[in-house]
């Protein structure tokens, strides 16, 4: 459940692959309104980038506990230590509200904070921060990681990963952007429409990465297999 | 602000207590009113694609098809006593007579490492926790692992032998895990059809895996390469179907590994490997299974 | 009359004029991700309409209601509940297609559309424009993801609807190599991009002449 058959190495790969190979804004496609809304200038994409990854990070931890712990299939059989016979119950309906409700309040309590701890990072971030909480690479991360049923390391670094994606992407499209401001673009194209050819040409650039498979997992359990796997055959001729 | 002195803390807290009470019971009504179509509609999906691969569902027509002659088949329909028989027009198959005949049909048992068959009630083994337990990392590499024999169609005669065995595929594509059946003949080393029920593989390119065009590929291709000098010799004949970069008439021509390569498909060359691996190591260690049905059916004929 | 005009402009501007991925630029995360074929197009798009207009009907029928604080999340609840009530719908009834959407139908409720509506418009106005403007605002998206994916569909696999509109006669094969051969960049992700751009350029230039 913490680690399952994930190495160390296996994790590594997982990083690379959510950063790079499955980019979440050019390869999934999610977190697109405040990318296109905030690319404009990299002081500003670097504040928004920084809060996406604390907030999709935190809040998938949470959301990994609910899911495991919550609204998985099965999942109340913890309630057995208390008497109460839940394992049959299935709570997967409610966990689209949960997730969502569990990151939004993380948004409030963070802005609460930030407000009382850190001004200047309050006013840098400011309207950012509401944002965030219905960013669709947040919410996509985490459903994703679910979806893939991670044990809790892997889908931690595989959140981590995804939102430093999301970072690294705003950032190239906003140093891109604050160059183009002043090239000589069609009218039409001007604003969204080149930003949305500029990002067709950085997915195909990342499509390069397709194909890199290093996140599988290839711990203890993987390799007791094949040992059992290889049983001699002429034996089993005789034995007729 | 006058507006928000209206609401007092106690009142904000009531009015969030009320809305999530109230979506609450909406989703839990509608969660439990759904839960049976749910289920079945999972279960359908799963029942179509090892049909599709036992060549008794066809896709692209949405009806029954019965073998009239070696690698042809015919449209059929449901009749009441379970049996498909032949029919000229396309009847469609409906959920319950498609659930009805798998259940008749198809039969899930227990192979060991050394080829022998058990069914699940010899190993005390709950069919659904087993299921339920090794779905996501396959059956293969289990000491007892699943396989399914096809029973005949319905006919009046008596108990019948089964027509070929169903072995379930896992593997990893180019995205993600992919889920399939592979249907061999009872020689343990024709294949009768392929499917795949779980993919996320890219629509269009690797998604084609799922294509009942390209499945139709792999009717009739040898799980084994066997080595034309020694036919009968399947202890060192490799094992696994290979999909090859291209068509296989232009890449292998008349080599003996023909019989055991199928078309890849443009674009998809590396859902192709992961297809390919897939069968190499779903198929390998039923290796003392096939050996046994061969032996069986080479006996039975007097071979 | 003149009453009756402006409630139906509320459904008719969402359509074109402001309409919501071409216009307003949201909605385009799942715009992108759903559309290689035309069948989960439509169904992503009537999920969204479905969810739209009843989220924008039940905001703007409790605003008097919501105390100010709590204002978005009471929106986002809304939206999580007609989510989920059409996820259900789908794996229950629509099973293949909810497999292709997967995790997109549970990712309407973070889509920018929503909140765009519900915050813009539902919460200032009375239920029935909010519920109309809601249904444009889902319509004018369905319209451009189904545009988007009868692109796709069209030049990456020569189909519509999945039936082959370009003759198979024409492709090239291994004897006639000069044949006709899809243009397989429409079915990977950064074909969207390109194509969604020229639909706004298209959509800029167009309101852009309308004004002089």
């Amino acid at each position: 459940m913490w680690m399952g058959n994930y190495e160390y190495i296996n994790l590594f790969g997982l990083w690379i692959q959510a950063i790079f190979i499955e980019n979440f804004l050019l390869a999934n496609f999610l977190g697109m309104c405040s990318y296109l809304a905030c690319s404009t200038q990299l002081r500003a994409a670097n504040g928004l980038g920084v809060a996406v990854v604390f907030v999709t990070t935190i809040s998938g931890i949470l959301n990994w506990f609910v899911h495991t712990f919550i609204t998985a299939p099965g999942a109340l059989g913890w309630l057995q230590t208390f008497g109460i016979n839940a394992a049959a119950i299935d709570l997967n309906f409610l966990e689209f509200l949960i997730f969502i409700s569990v990151v939004a309040a993380f948004t409030q309590i963070l802005e609460i904070v930030l407000e009382k701890v850190s001004q200047p990072l309050y006013r840098a971030l400011g309207i950012y921060l509401p944002l965030i909480a219905v960013n669709c690479a947040v919410l996509g991360a985490h459903l994703f990681a679910i979806a893939r049923d991670y044990p809790f390391v892997a889908a931690a670094i595989y959140i981590f990963g995804s939102s430093l994606g999301w970072w690294l992407t705003i950032a190239l499209m906003a140093a891109i952007r604050e160059k183009i401001i002043i090239s000589n673009i069609v009218p039409g194209f001007r604003g969204m429409g080149i930003t949305f050819i500029t990002s067709g040409l950085m997915a195909i650039s990342f499509m390069g990465f397709s194909g890199i498979n290093i996140a599988q997992p290839t711990g203890a359990v993987a390799k007791i297999a094949t040992e059992v796997a290889k049983t001699p055959l002429e034996s089993i001729i005789t034995q007729k | 602000m006058p507006e928000q002195s209206e609401f007092s803390d106690r009142k904000t807290i009531f009015f969030i207590t009320v809305l999530s009470a109230a979506c609450a019971l909406v989703l839990a009504i509608l969660a439990s009113c759904l839960a049976q179509p749910k289920k079945e509609a999972k279960e359908l999906d799963q029942t179509k694609e090892i049909l599709v691969a036992t060549q008794i569902y066809n896709k692209l027509t949405g009806t029954f098809q019965i073998e009239e002659s070696p690698h042809r088949w015919q449209m059929a329909k449901y009749s009441k006593n379970g049996q498909l028989v032949a029919s000229d027009v396309a009847v469609k198959a409906t959920p319950e007579e498609i659930l009805a005949v798998a259940r008749a049909r198809i039969k899930p048992f227990l192979v060991d490492s050394e080829g022998n068959s058990f069914s699940f009630q010899e190993k005390r083994i709950n069919f659904d926790h087993y299921l339920l337990d090794n779905k996501k990392t396959g059956y293969a590499d289990l000491p007892l692992k699943l396989a399914y024999e096809i029973l005949p169609n319905p006919d009046g005669k008596a108990a019948s032998k089964p027509v070929g065995y169903i072995i379930p595929i896992n593997g990893m594509g180019l995205w993600d895990r992919i889920y399939g059946y592979m249907a061999i003949a009872p020689n343990g080393v024709d294949v009768i059809g392929i499917s795949w029920y779980d993919q996320k593989e890219t629509p269009g390119l690797g998604g084609n895996i799922a294509e009942p065009i390209w499945q139709k590929l792999f009717v009739g291709k040898k799980i084994f390469v066997l080595d034309p000098h020694a036919p009968g010799d399947l202890v060192r004949a490799p094992i696994g179907i290979t999909i090859v970069k291209g068509k296989v008439k232009d890449v292998l021509g008349d080599s003996p590994r023909a019989v055991a390569a199928v078309d890849g498909m443009a674009g998809a060359t590396l859902t192709g490997n992961g297809v390919t691996k897939a069968y190499h190591s779903s198929l390998d260690p039923y290796r003392p299974f096939f050996i046994r049905l061969h032996s069986q059916e080479g006996s039975s004929h007097g071979s | 009359m003149d009453h009756k005009e402006s409630t139906l402009s509320y459904f008719t501007n969402q359509l074109f004029s402001q309409n919501q991925i071409l216009v307003a630029i949201l909605g385009i995360c799942s715009a992108l991700g759903v559309t290689s074929r035309i069948p989960p197009a439509i169904a992503m798009g009537l999920s969204v309409t479905f969810v739209t207009s009843f989220s924008c009907f039940f905001v703007s029928m409790f605003r008097r209601q919501t105390p100010d604080s709590v204002r978005m999340i009471t929106q986002l609840a809304f939206i999580s509940l007609f989510t989920i009530v059409i996820d259900q719908v789908l794996q229950a009834y629509y099973f293949s297609i909810s497999k292709v959407l997967s995790v997109y139908v549970g990712l309407i409720i973070t889509n920018c559309i929503l909140m765009g509506r519900t915050e813009g418009m539902a919460k200032n106005v009375s239920p029935l424009p909010a519920f109309l403007d809601g249904l444009g605002a889902g319509l004018g998206y369905t319209f451009v993801l189904v545009s988007v994916a009868a692109i796709r569909e069209f030049f990456g696999f020569g189909q519509l609807l999945g039936y082959q509109i370009i003759p198979t006669a024409w492709y090239g094969t291994a004897a006639n190599p000069h044949g006709y051969q899809n243009f397989t960049l429409m079915v990977s992700p950064p074909a969207s991009f390109f194509i969604l751009g020229t639909m706004i350029f298209l959509m800029k230039t167009l309101q852009s002449r309308k004004k002089r």
